[in-house]
């Protein structure tokens, strides 16, 4: 009955959604920390390599975390499941998560489609035509015919790799994929990097840390 | 474990597949550790809070994976023949 309807006072209270820590803002300093800037070098630098963009922003401990887990996951699913878990044209789908771990990943299927795969072998009037492109069976061995790579029959013959199958291709698939869904998260926060998640050194020149900082903007300390 | 060890030999790490076995479901805990390191790098707000996120958010997954496994075997095995009756 006794209640009020005057609104209860507004606290200045700036938020961000990427933040797992209380914001350390300063008054006059809040709107150009928490503002999103557009990094085109550091995105760059994301994309050819994991955590490299992190490092641009002198931020080498999220680079390194990035790299460890983004390179551990992407290697350790090649460690299941065989290369064959990097397949641009039996496993495409697959292959467009992959390929956000960046250079790395286009080296490993291009290694997997040409030194590791062959022709089915197809002879006509003596010629080798290739056939379809294949991981070897178990009993063939991989040999260059007119220049062509083909699958040939031997006894105790062992093709470069072995198909994989059940779960170790399932797993290490899926550790490969979310290698590459956990670098485009990287490469997104390095593209748009929002400055209040670092600490700010108050005493630190403002030109001293970050190469793209706005004259505006407080820069981050290294290792923030 | 022994039938493990004979696969092993003959493993060719990075060109053959793991010969893993029934024990594939322990994958999931270096799944867990690996999306929790690259994640939290990104997320956490400071270096200090780092390595107890990473932590905190693997248990979580895997804590998360073993419940959902134990509710899915609760709903196969004694929910759905409650509800649908199977004639002989």
């Amino acid at each position: 009955m006794g209640r009020s309807l005057s609104p209860a006072p507004i606290q200045p209270i700036i938020q961000t959604s990427m933040s797992d820590s209380p914001q350390h803002t300063t008054p006059g300093t809040s709107d150009s920390v928490n503002r999103e800037v557009f990094r085109p070098i550091a995105g760059i630098l994301a994309v050819l390599f994991p955590g490299a963009g992190h490092v641009y922003l002198k931020q080498t401990w999220r680079g390194v975390g990035v790299a460890v887990g983004v390179l551990g996951l992407f290697f350790g699913g090649i460690l299941i499941g065989g290369i064959d878990v990097v397949d641009r044209n039996e496993d495409t789908i697959w292959f467009i998560g992959q390929a956000f771990v960046g250079p790395i990943a286009f080296a490993t299927d291009r290694y997997h489609q040409t030194r590791l795969k062959a022709h089915e072998k197809v002879v006509s009037d003596g010629k080798y035509i290739p056939g379809a492109m294949r991981t070897g069976n178990p009993g063939e061995k991989r040999e260059m015919r007119q220049n062509i790579p083909v699958w040939e029959p031997t006894a105790g013959g062992r093709p470069p790799n072995s198909k994989s199958l059940a779960h170790p291709n399932e797993i290490g698939t899926l550790f490969a994929t979310i290698a590459g869904m956990l670098n485009l998260i990287a490469i997104l926060d390095a593209l748009f990097h929002r400055e209040s998640r670092a600490e700010i050194d108050l005493n630190a020149p403002a030109d001293s840390t970050d190469p793209e900082a706005e004259p505006s903007a407080k820069p981050a300390k290294e290792g923030a | 474990m022994a039938n493990f060890f004979t696969l092993a030999q003959a493993w060719r790490p990075m060109l053959d597949p793991l010969p893993i076995g029934e024990y594939w479901p322990f994958l999931l805990i270096p799944l867990a550790l690996g999306i929790s390191i690259a994640y939290k790098a990104v997320r956490v707000g400071s270096r200090e809070a780092y390595l107890k996120s990473v932590v905190m958010m693997t248990t979580q997954i895997v804590l998360a994976m073993i419940a959902m496994g134990v509710a899915a075997y609760l709903f196969i095995w004694f929910v759905i023949p409650a509800i649908t009756p199977i004639s002989a």
